[in-house]
């Protein structure tokens, strides 16, 4: 890029008591890029995006907003400068109006000086459209869902006219499906021209959106570097030196003993006759989308909503819980989805957090042993690698990872036998998940069980024994968690799919499964599994398995793509009727992503029938520069193609002519031995 | 930590120094503050506000707050007159029944707070005015006067040397500070006024626990009334006037936060002494009534300040310790997981 960044960073350096967090970090922020910024908690990324906010000033070092020095003392400065901040803990105000929000602090008024709603509600509207953010202005913010809010956060950071865009952890308290939306609202944004600087712990995520990445670690800029360039593993191993196949320490420990058994629980929050066991040492998760019945079912576990109908039985012996208190007398621990509001004492260090569900064991006669307490402290403390600082530091003070180990050592001492995780690693780095994830080993090994709901369903699925998915309160499907795919869970939780369609790709997906598996690990690059979205005409992955040496590339299992551009997509293409694929070339333009892309229909229908002639059809570049892939079709049982696969790798390292190589063969056959498991008869060609 | 910011970090450290600061000012403006005459006064004069200072300390931990301990004074006191005068009651009797019924009435208070959920601010501004009223429907209005000669010893008395009300302060504060320090019920209090939600998943009956504090404060409450009804003999609808604001006075000035979860019982001594030291040294110094209620207001002001800034002063004087500390100790705390 030779033109100017828009800010350029030098040498930032900042203390604080004493401790250094930021030793001279330099980096340039371009506009129109989504600039990942990231690193583990306590790698200086907040400091920072402070300095950029204005909310700090560095102790020296420059920062050039194009090219000229500029100080910001203030906020309001960073405000004036065109640099606007969405932190982590929401800033709107729930009592107020969406457009009364958007507008909070400088309303717009009238000559006279009185508030001009009108121009005010006019305004929201055009920022809320712009975005394509389907919000009503008039709306009250607390009536809003969490999603929505960070939307509203959004449309005003937007209508201040800034030219950077700070967010911080904007997933953080998003599903799955509010994810994506907002990933694309950032792309979005970037493609009118904004910069993002965006901080995220969820790798995969800025995988999908990010075009550039700086990693910081102890203060120290590690890396700055286009995305392109790099693997999930690198920076996984540059933010913390752990690979990232040890991202999921998945140990099971199940018993063939129940230790829970759910039957038809009904609530009147809106739990609707659900049935599952869990067993001694059992992970189970509970997958569903934000506000799908997920929590309630925990609360009603917990004694903290009263079941309608139905029994809960733990260790075979019926219970019926009133209040918390009797859920904890009976060993079930809950441990809140927002810790800070709902779990920590902030007037407490970690010692008195950890013994207050239990601290009739801390009685020595009518009195508590604080001498006790210090040692159970201690001891937690060591046990779970906890910083030191807990014992005589307020928790307020520590790290988000600290914090949620706090809490579960609460749950350790209090001898829970079961305890229910809600969204255990929100907003926590990689390392501190990790060690979540090295107790949540422990517990089970110990022969705790665990109802475990998480949004990240890659965790989800890893750390789960077996897994229910949850839509509307009910319990659609429950699987053993390998044998679910992150899709799988998504459409089911989502209800994108009708049933019977549903059946028709679990079956699909369950069956190709292993031998797309194989594929994976005979050619070490990215394998996918699509189907054809016929409503919407474009092509819908089922599965995306990573190959150890996968880059990066824009598709995610659940995602759509474009059919003229992929080789997935013309393949699929290629053995619908003729008729009407050409009708619906003459309805529209065909998009071009690269120079490459075929973008007139003639060609394009010369191409496909050379695919149904040799059965393949290649990506040449089309869709992403530097990534070319190879596909097959997958024939059911009546004959007909219902899906397709293929093989996606960096130009670099794909044979020179897919067309002729080894990999072409490969791909062809399995994508037959798939058919064939599928039903399929028809002799070969 | 530095002793400097050890010493400036303790909670009883303000509070001790605002008393003294007060002492000291006293003194200072008139010479008949220290004799013992006057400070076995003040001494007595502090007791009933002390006490009812425990039980306002005790909802405040909660995050709650009782505004009630006035008129529970008064009814508490009209109703010891009335048992003992005019129904012949020995007061080993009747001193038990007002006890219970001060426990009542912060029971009233408490429940319509918790279970009732209207705002504890809310229920005792009303209550304040219901109890004093029924004091006034009780008496028709006219102070009860020469209630029971059984009852003077019980103020005036002394034990060893040393007066009464003496060892009744010391003993409630000792018992409140055991219950608070090493109790179960204490720990609830201040993990309630710390966060309800979290004490409530982390099996706490938060509810019970604020009943009990406001019980509590009923009968703290109610020991100051009977202690005023010793002390003047009398029973009157127009007793503790004031005693909510000058035992909310003394909670805040010992640092008990409004917010809850914060405060120690020491500190809320400390905070009543100051008030009656302040008090005593404006009617030395022949100062109006108008000027005093004007005086104590700006005090509370004056503490929540004072309380602030000290703890900024701290934060900043612990950064520059810092500087001074070896490298190895000035890392923060920092998650790690070993790969």
């Amino acid at each position: 890029m030779e033109h100017m960044p828009l800010w350029e960073l030098r040498e930032i350096k900042k203390s604080f008591f004493g401790v250094q967090a930021l030793k001279g970090v330099s980096c340039s922020i371009y506009e129109g890029e989504v600039h990942a910024l990231l690193g583990e908690n306590g790698s200086g990324k907040s400091t920072l995006i402070k300095c950029v906010a204005g909310v700090h000033q560095p102790d020296s070092g420059e920062m050039l907003l194009r090219g000229r020095a500029v100080s910001l003392r203030h906020p309001l400065d960073a405000r004036a400068h065109g640099v606007a901040t969405i932190f982590q803990e929401f800033s709107v105000v729930p009592s107020l109006t969406v457009a009364e929000n958007v507008f909070l602090g400088r309303q717009l008024h009238t000559p006279l000086g009185v508030i001009d709603w009108d121009a005010m509600r006019r305004e929201t509207v055009k920022t809320l459209e712009q975005l394509e953010i389907h919000i009503n202005p008039d709306a009250v913010v607390r009536t809003l869902s969490v999603a929505e809010q960070q939307l509203v956060e959004i449309a005003k950071a937007i209508s201040l006219e800034s030219t950077l865009l700070i967010m911080d952890e904007p997933t953080a308290a998003l599903g799955l499906a509010e994810t994506d939306r907002l990933l694309a609202l950032v792309r979005r944004l970037a493609a009118q021209g904004k910069a993002i600087l965006y901080i995220s712990h969820r790798l995969d995520e800025v995988f999908e959106i990010a075009s550039h990445v700086t990693v910081l670690k102890d203060g120290h800029r590690v890396s700055s570097q286009p995305l392109g360039e790099l693997k999930m593993n690198d920076v996984v191993r540059m933010m913390v030196g752990v690979d990232i196949e040890q991202h999921y320490p998945k140990v099971s420990s199940v018993k063939d003993v129940p230790c829970l058994e759910v039957e038809n629980l009904s609530t009147e929050r809106g739990v609707d006759h659900v049935s599952f066991t869990i067993n001694i040492g059992e992970v189970f998760g509970l997958g569903g989308m934000v506000g799908s019945g997920r929590t309630e079912i925990a609360r009603a576990l917990f004694g903290l909503d009263k079941p309608t109908s139905g029994s809960i039985r733990l260790h075979g012996q019926n219970v019926h819980f009133r209040s918390p208190v009797e859920a904890i007398g009976r060993g079930v621990g809950l441990i809140p989805e927002n810790r800070k509001s709902d779990g920590l004492f902030f007037n407490f260090d970690a010692p008195p957090n950890i013994t207050i569900s239990r601290l009739g064991q801390l009685l020595r006669g009518p009195f508590m042993s604080l001498r006790t307490e210090r040692q159970v402290g201690r001891e937690y403390i060591d046990k779970l690698s906890i910083t030191p600082a807990a014992l005589e530091k307020s928790v307020k003070f520590l790290s988000g990872g600290n914090q949620q180990k706090v809490v579960i050592a609460r749950w350790l001492f209090s001898q829970a036998r079961l305890l229910i995780l809600d969204e255990p690693t929100q907003g926590i780095d990689v390392g501190a998940k990790l060690d979540v994830y090295k107790v949540i080993n422990e517990l089970t090994a110990h022969g705790i069980s665990i109802l475990l709901i998480s949004s990240d369903y890659p965790e989800l699925l890893a750390m789960s024994d077996r897994v229910a998915v949850v839509r509307d309160g009910r319990i659609l499907h429950i699987a053993e968690a390998n044998r679910l795919s992150e899709y799988q869970l998504l459409a089911i939780a989502s209800g994108a799919e009708s049933d019977e369609k549903m059946q028709e790709v679990l079956r699909l997906r369950t069956l190709a499964m292993p031998l797309v598996h194989q594929l994976r690990d005979q050619l070490h690059e990215t394998v996918h599994l699509a189907v054809l979205e016929r409503e919407a005409m474009r092509l819908l992955y089922l599965d995306k398995f990573g190959g150890e040496q996968s880059i990066a590339m824009m598709s995610r299992t659940g995602g759509t793509a474009p059919l003229t551009c992929t080789g997935l997509g013309k393949v699929l293409l290629a053995y619908e009727p003729s008729a009407q694929v050409e009708a619906w070339f003459k309805q529209q333009t065909i998009p071009a992503f690269t120079e490459t892309t075929i973008t007139d229909s003639a060609t394009l229908m010369r191409e496909l029938s050379a695919i149904r002639e040799n059965g393949f059809g290649l990506d040449r570049e089309e869709h992403e520069r530097g990534i070319r892939c190879i596909a097959a079709p997958v024939y059911g049982e009546t004959g007909e193609v219902i899906a397709a696969i293929s093989v996606t790798g960096s130009s670099e390292r794909m044979p020179a002519d897919l067309a002729q190589s080894a990999m072409r063969q490969q791909v062809v056959e399995t994508a037959l031995r798939i058919s064939r498991t599928l039903g399929y008869r028809a002799e070969k060609q | 930590m530095t002793v400097i910011t050890r010493i400036l970090r303790s909670p009883a450290v303000g509070p001790l120094v605002a008393l003294l600061l007060a002492v000291v000012i006293v003194s200072l403006s008139t010479n008949r503050f220290l004799t013992q005459q006057n400070l076995s006064n003040v001494a007595l004069q502090v007791s009933p506000v002390a006490i009812a200072a425990i039980g306002a300390t005790l909802v405040i931990l909660t995050g709650g707050i009782d505004l009630s301990p006035g008129a529970i004074v008064a009814l508490t006191s009209c109703t010891l007159a009335i048992l003992t005068k005019n129904n012949d009651i020995p007061i080993v009797f009747s001193i038990p029944m007002v006890l219970l019924l001060g426990a009542g009435l912060g029971f009233v208070n408490g429940f319509f707070s918790t279970y009732g959920r209207i705002p504890s601010f809310i229920v005792t501004l009303a209550s304040m005015s219901i109890y004093r009223g029924l004091a006034f429907l009780i008496t028709s209005g006219s102070p009860i006067f020469s209630v029971s000669p059984d009852l003077e010893p019980l103020f005036y008395g002394d034990f060893v040397g040393l007066p009464m009300p003496f060892y009744y302060v010391v003993a409630l504060y000792a018992l409140t500070f055991v219950f608070l320090r090493y109790g179960i019920m204490g720990r609830a209090i201040y993990a309630v006024g710390g966060n309800e939600a979290a004490a409530r998943l982390s099996g706490i009956r938060v509810n019970q626990t604020r009943m009990i504090t406001f019980v509590l404060a009923g009968l703290t409450s109610a020991i100051a009334g009977v202690l005023t009804t010793a002390r003047l003999d009398s029973g009157s609808p127009n007793y503790g006037v004031g005693t909510e604001l000058q035992a909310i006075a003394a909670a805040v000035i010992g640092g008990a936060s409004l917010a809850g979860g914060s405060g120690n019982i020491i500190s809320t001594l400390f905070g009543a002494l100051t008030v009656a030291v302040v008090q005593n040294g404006l009617n030395l110094n022949i100062v109006p009534a108008s000027w005093q209620e004007i005086t104590l207001g700006s005090i509370i002001v004056l503490a929540v300040g004072v309380d602030m800034w000290r703890a900024s002063v701290s934060r900043r004087l612990g950064r520059i310790a810092a500087l001074f500390m070896p490298a190895g100790n000035r890392q923060p705390e920092k998650a790690k997981g070993s790969p």
